[in-house]
């Protein structure tokens, strides 16, 4: 049962065996699959409701309704822009659907260097392939890749480099190449059209989820959570809400998870908000004489992981194709947007990708600062020269293809007519105030580990020192895993509900 | 402190804290405690007025001199009643009446300025006006007509939808960019780029001309320190500009094709 705000004319109070913050990736999973175990569940959402028809396409609309802060989340010094989605099912509204497991030597690392019961490889396959099959994941067929997807294939083809289509959670697509303004066809598999819709028909009031509703703060008493606080946006004004479980779980994703653990005091031994990745990606645009209509049909369905940890089994970089419509794809360009309009006019000749890095840089998220919350993020040496060798490598395969010209995301507007230009890439270089650079990946802050010393929940979620409080998204990551990360937090969601159901007695005596 | 000093002194108090509790709630977000900031001035006044009374009056009681316990250059009563300047007024019990008025008047003072502090709805209404006249015209600057994308900001709205954005964005954020306005704007950082002591409005003589305008906006891109500053105003810049229909057909987007499925969609079995 959905319960939007403002139907809300006055406050909640509710009592319930579960809790769950977020309604994203895993918020939805893990009430879904909790649901199914016989427990009564209340979820949280802070963004608004929309259904496919609400999803007109145009991002004037769009932008403001389902994305966290209209769009506005920046990492400093960088000012590296962070696309999030706010909108029940998260960022799964917002996303271009693509589907990676994660990569095996990141599981390894986890489970060796972190000291992360349960999580190999053979640990979570059994995960992925139950999410995969609600998904409906699939590889993009190739009737359904446009040209500019078509280009970076051909590129890396023409340079012998490993590519491959996309795995996707989506279902007889429309193509129509603005996934990430929320799919009007329902066609993609968002949580919104899978693990929601479920919980409504096979679990009615037994899943209860409140959207337009903030979690404020998490009570403590005794090593518990017992009561979670929060203000609906109600339809007069704002009103309190106040849920009491026996079980609470923090889904608001990466920053959000943080944000609120700060504010209720709990700073996990000082880790609360540290080590976040970000997979900072530029991206550079390639002009073709011909028209390549890149925004006409799948955005993101193709990939080049030669230099990805798939490939050489340690971190690197994934060339990804990618589009967007006009504002967010002018935001990826060089120089100030009044230069803007003699860029922009070329727009259907352009094709483009973006450059997954690997992080090892991390990041942290402090309470304060002029918007309430401090996001600083700042590349290492060796993440600034692996981003330069990403742009470097995606400038060769565009020329491959037959570019005339290359142009970078860097802010002194940097073309290139040929591979003999690469080396102006380092020139401009990747600082702070040298390159456009976004995220829609955020990872880390709430880490998972063996201890309290060096993390803040345990292998399975649990907030170290607090019996019934378990956080449950990407903030958990211990690191950045170099690929999208989608998959990975709904595999965990999996095993996290999992864990709760089969420890129930046991976590909330 | 002096009887001269005093009220203007705790209305500038006032003034202060009700301008940082108000940003510093704005900027916190946190909708529990926005009712704390009549409580905070409140609590601030409550400590501000009785170190008044108790300091001014010990000085006009000559108890000690002033300014006491940095230096000794007045006696407290002569402060008190002259303020420094050669008034000649000495005790008697008529200053003593007019003191015990004035004291009595203290928290009166220290309120006022707590209430301007509290930007009043009149002046939050002047407030938001004068920041959509500096982003219009930062809108009219960055898109003018003409070039290869050739309707100007005006032909198609931008300005109206950079406002409307500033409306949907959080609070917090829309305060911070008003602030940002504002300072973009203010004769005195204008004046650091340009050498011109000219509001950012104000700086292009000729009606229609953006020149001078787009030259402070260059000088700001070259500044590592604004550049961050800048690209927050950008995403508001961008917005109003590339999500017009009348801009999209210069660029060939094809924009929304829902209800129906886009013209390109290959029909595969």
């Amino acid at each position: 049962m959905i319960v939007e705000g403002k139907g809300i004319m006055h406050g909640v109070k509710e009592t319930t065996e579960v809790c769950i913050i977020g309604s994203g990736a895993a918020g939805a999973i893990l009430a879904w699959e909790l649901a199914e175990k016989g427990h009564k569940v209340v979820l949280l959402e802070k963004g608004g409701y929309f259904q496919k028809e609400a999803f007109t396409q145009r991002e004037d609309e769009m932008i403001p309704r389902i994305y966290k802060n209209a769009g506005f989340q920046f990492a400093m010094p960088s000012g590296i822009i962070i696309a999030q989605g706010s909108c029940v099912g998260g960022s799964t509204v917002v996303n271009d659907a693509v589907c990676f497991r994660t990569p095996d030597p990141v599981l390894e690392r986890w489970e060796k260097e972190f000291h992360i019961a349960g999580v190999g490889p053979a640990d979570m396959k059994g995960y992925f392939e139950k999410v995969e099959r609600r998904l409906s994941v699939a590889e993009v067929r190739p009737d359904e890749i446009n040209e500019n997807n078509s280009i970076l294939k051909r590129g890396c083809e023409i340079l012998g480099w490993s590519a491959s289509p996309n795995r996707r959670n989506c279902k007889s697509c429309r193509q129509c190449g603005l996934c990430h303004l929320g799919c009007s066809y329902g066609t993609k598999q968002s949580m919104l059209e899978t693990y929601i819709k479920d919980a409504e028909a096979f679990h009615g009031d037994d899943v209860k989820i409140y959207s337009d509703c903030t979690a404020e703060s998490l009570i403590t008493s005794s090593g518990r959570v017992d009561e979670v606080r929060a203000v609906i946006h109600g339809s007069t004004s704002k009103f309190p809400v106040s849920i009491k479980a026996r079980v609470v779980i923090v889904s608001a994703g990466t920053f959000a998870s943080s944000e609120l653990l700060l504010r209720s005091g709990l700073n996990g031994n000082g880790q609360v908000g540290r080590k976040i990745a970000l997979h900072p990606s530029p991206a550079i645009i390639a002009d073709f004489d011909e028209e390549i209509n890149g925004n006409q049909g799948i955005p993101m369905a193709y990939h080049c992981s030669e230099f990805g940890m798939q490939k050489t089994g340690k971190k690197g970089y994934v060339i990804e194709s990618v589009f967007l419509a006009p504002y967010q794809f002018l935001l990826t360009l060089p120089g100030y947007v009044y230069e803007s309009k003699e860029l922009m006019r070329r727009y259907n000749h352009y094709a483009m990708a973006g450059i997954l890095l690997h992080d090892e840089s991390t990041g942290r998220i402090s309470l304060g600062g002029p918007f309430g919350t401090f996001i600083y993020y700042r590349l290492t040496a060796e993440d600034s020269k692996l981003m330069i060798e990403g742009m470097q490598n995606a400038a060769r395969i565009f020329f491959a293809a037959g570019a005339s010209r290359v142009i970078t995301s860097q802010r002194k507007r940097t073309v290139l007519y040929g591979e003999d230009d690469l080396a102006l890439i380092e020139e401009r270089g990747v600082g702070p105030t040298d390159i456009n650079l976004g995220s829609g990946h955020p990872q880390g802050g709430n880490r998972m580990g063996g201890g309290p010393r060096d993390s803040v929940v345990d292998s399975y979620g649990r907030f170290h020192g607090l019996q019934n409080l378990f956080v449950c998204d990407a903030s958990v990551f211990p690191t950045s895993i170099g690929v999208n990360p989608q998959l990975t937090v709904m595999a965990l969601a999996m095993r996290t509900a999992q864990h709760i159901g089969d420890n129930w007695g046991k976590i909330v005596t | 402190m002096s009887f001269l000093l005093d009220p203007f002194a705790l209305l500038l108090i006032g003034y202060l804290a009700a301008k940082v509790n108000y940003l510093a709630l704005i900027f916190e977000q946190h909708i529990h405690r926005r009712g704390q900031l009549r409580r905070n001035l409140f609590i601030v006044g409550g400590v501000v007025v009785p170190v008044f009374w108790l300091y001014s009056s010990l000085l006009y009681l000559d108890v000690i001199p002033f300014p006491w316990p940095l230096a000794r250059w007045f006696g407290g009563t002569t402060w008190m009643l002259n303020s420094g300047l050669p008034l000649g007024l000495i005790r008697t019990p008529v200053t003593d009446g007019a003191a015990f008025l004035v004291f009595a008047s203290y928290p009166f003072w220290y309120y006022l300025g707590t209430k301007f502090g509290l930007t009043s709805k009149v002046q939050q209404k002047r407030r938001l006006r004068e920041r959509n006249r500096i982003l219009t015209e930062l809108v009219r600057t960055t898109f003018p007509r003409g070039g290869p994308i050739p309707p100007s900001a005006d032909d198609v709205e931008a300005p109206r939808k950079a406002v409307h954005l500033l409306q949907h964005i959080p609070t917090a954020y829309e305060e911070a960019l008003t602030i940002l306005l504002f300072v973009f704007n203010s004769k005195l950082t204008v004046f650091l780029f340009t050498r011109k002591w000219r509001r950012f409005v104000d700086l292009d003589k000729d009606k229609g001309s953006t020149r001078e305008k787009r030259k402070y906006l260059e000088s700001w891109e070259s500044n590592p320190f604004l550049l961050g500053a800048l690209k927050f105003l950008e995403l508001v810049l961008a917005y109003a500009y590339y999500t017009n229909a009348d801009v999209w057909k210069y660029i060939d987007y094809s924009g929304p094709s829902i209800p129906n499925d886009p013209p390109w969609l290959k029909q595969v079995p």
